[in-house]
């Protein structure tokens, strides 16, 4: 029989735990919760319970251990980033199936798919042959990081985070011409 | 789609290449906690930016990372963007400082033995404490904006009769509005050349060099949906 474990089944079975401790275990869990809708897009309701579910089951267990230090908060912190990490692993494989489902629906031509790989390639050449900071403002650019986030990621002050995108999406664009790839 | 959206689907999903060397849980865990050394983390980085599942896994340890400390007494503090920016024009300026006081401890002396000092020439002395270049003022942080109002944006500059312009960008780092050239310290950001509610970065562009440091704020409906 297949069996729903909850945080409510869970912690039937299982003595007391500290109430400050378990506040920031439930914190911790929301906000993976929140962290993964972030990245994937908004999440059914279903399906953000059950990865809150997991989450502070995972994290209520890692506190039962034996290697549970004394400050306890900054253990669930480390044990809370690992969570994040799975989480966002096992939504990407789910992405990753329904888009494959979708793309075999639509079946692209031979052609387009061919297209798509081999402007893919182009761009990631190009960018190869960028300057090693231009090159790390474009790639974040390109995967979407605003400024903001850039200047956080690399440590650069808001005009030089700027200027690099700036000037290296410009060397992308004239190494895209050169090697003959309309955008 | 815009050429940029072409851009970043045909870079995503093209495959890296290097997908054998996605983190493993313990680097995530050592990235989060500042733990790691800059060699290693610059290899990691590079990775993260190449790679569209670690990139998504590294907003959301962002997330965690931003949001914790809020409630987490002993997770690790996160980097203040806007402290950032903040911090940066007066950084430069005691670097200058610095600077300006080392070369004239060292050079002044050297000069006076060698050459006679013209006691009549006026020397104009700026202390670090002047402001000298153009300031922002508003708007900065949060500002509720009512859609099809302009936004007034307003700052401080040494010498405000000289022509003046303003340059808006989108969290995007994209350019999205230019003023025209005013002499007053203020300009209306038009709204028909709003695109929307967001975060946006501003600063004044003054054509003696004295450019201010970039200012961010958070434009927040006044009539969310």
């Amino acid at each position: 029989m297949h069996v729903v474990y909850t945080w409510a089944t869970v912690k039937s079975r299982e003595p007391a735990v500290n109430s400050a401790l378990e506040e920031l275990i439930r914190r911790y869990s929301r906000l993976i919760r929140t962290a993964v809708s972030r990245v994937s897009g908004e999440l059914a309701s279903e399906e953000a319970e059950d990865i809150q579910q997991k989450v502070l089951i995972s994290l209520w267990k890692a506190t039962r251990g034996e290697q549970m230090p004394s400050h306890p908060s900054s253990y669930l912190y480390r044990a809370a980033v690992r969570e994040a990490v799975r989480a966002v692993r096992a939504r990407h494989a789910v992405v990753e199936t329904e888009l494959d489902d979708r793309r075999q629906d639509r079946q692209p031509s031979p052609e387009t798919r061919a297209e798509s790989r081999e402007l893919g390639e182009v761009i990631r050449n190009s960018i190869a042959t960028l300057s090693p900071d231009r090159r790390r403002a474009v790639q974040a650019h390109l995967m979407g990081y605003s400024v903001q986030e850039i200047m956080t990621m690399m440590d650069w002050p808001y005009n030089k985070a700027r200027n690099l995108i700036a000037r290296g999406m410009a060397d992308l664009r004239q190494e895209l011409v050169r090697r003959g790839a309309h955008v | 789609m815009s050429e940029l959206d072409v851009l970043r689907v045909g870079y995503r999903d093209s495959p890296s290449g290097d997908q054998a060397a996605h983190l493993v849980e313990e680097q995530w865990e050592r990235l989060a906690c500042d733990e790691m050394e800059p060699g290693e983390k610059e290899e990691v980085l590079d990775h993260i930016l190449g790679c569209s599942l670690c990139s998504d896994t590294y907003r959301a340890i962002q997330v965690v990372r931003t949001e914790a400390a809020s409630f987490d007494e002993d997770a690790p503090v996160p980097t203040s963007v806007n402290g950032a920016i903040r911090r940066f024009p007066w950084r430069g300026v005691g670097v200058l400082a610095m600077a300006g006081a080392v070369l004239l401890a060292v050079v002044l002396p050297l000069r006076r033995g060698h050459e006679p000092v013209d006691e009549g020439a006026g020397m104009v002395v700026r202390s670090a404490g002047e402001d000298s270049s153009a300031t922002p003022i508003a708007p900065i942080g949060k500002l509720v904006w009512a859609p099809g109002k302009d936004v007034l944006l307003e700052w401080t500059a040494p010498e405000p009769e000289l022509a003046t312009t303003v340059e808006i960008l989108d969290a995007d780092g994209e350019l999205v509005w230019t003023s025209p050239e005013v002499t007053s310290n203020e300009v209306a950001w038009p709204a028909a050349e709003i695109p929307g509610p967001g975060r946006f970065y501003w600063r004044v562009l003054t054509p003696y060099g004295t450019d201010s440091e970039a200012a961010a704020f958070d434009l927040v409906s006044a009539n969310p949906p």
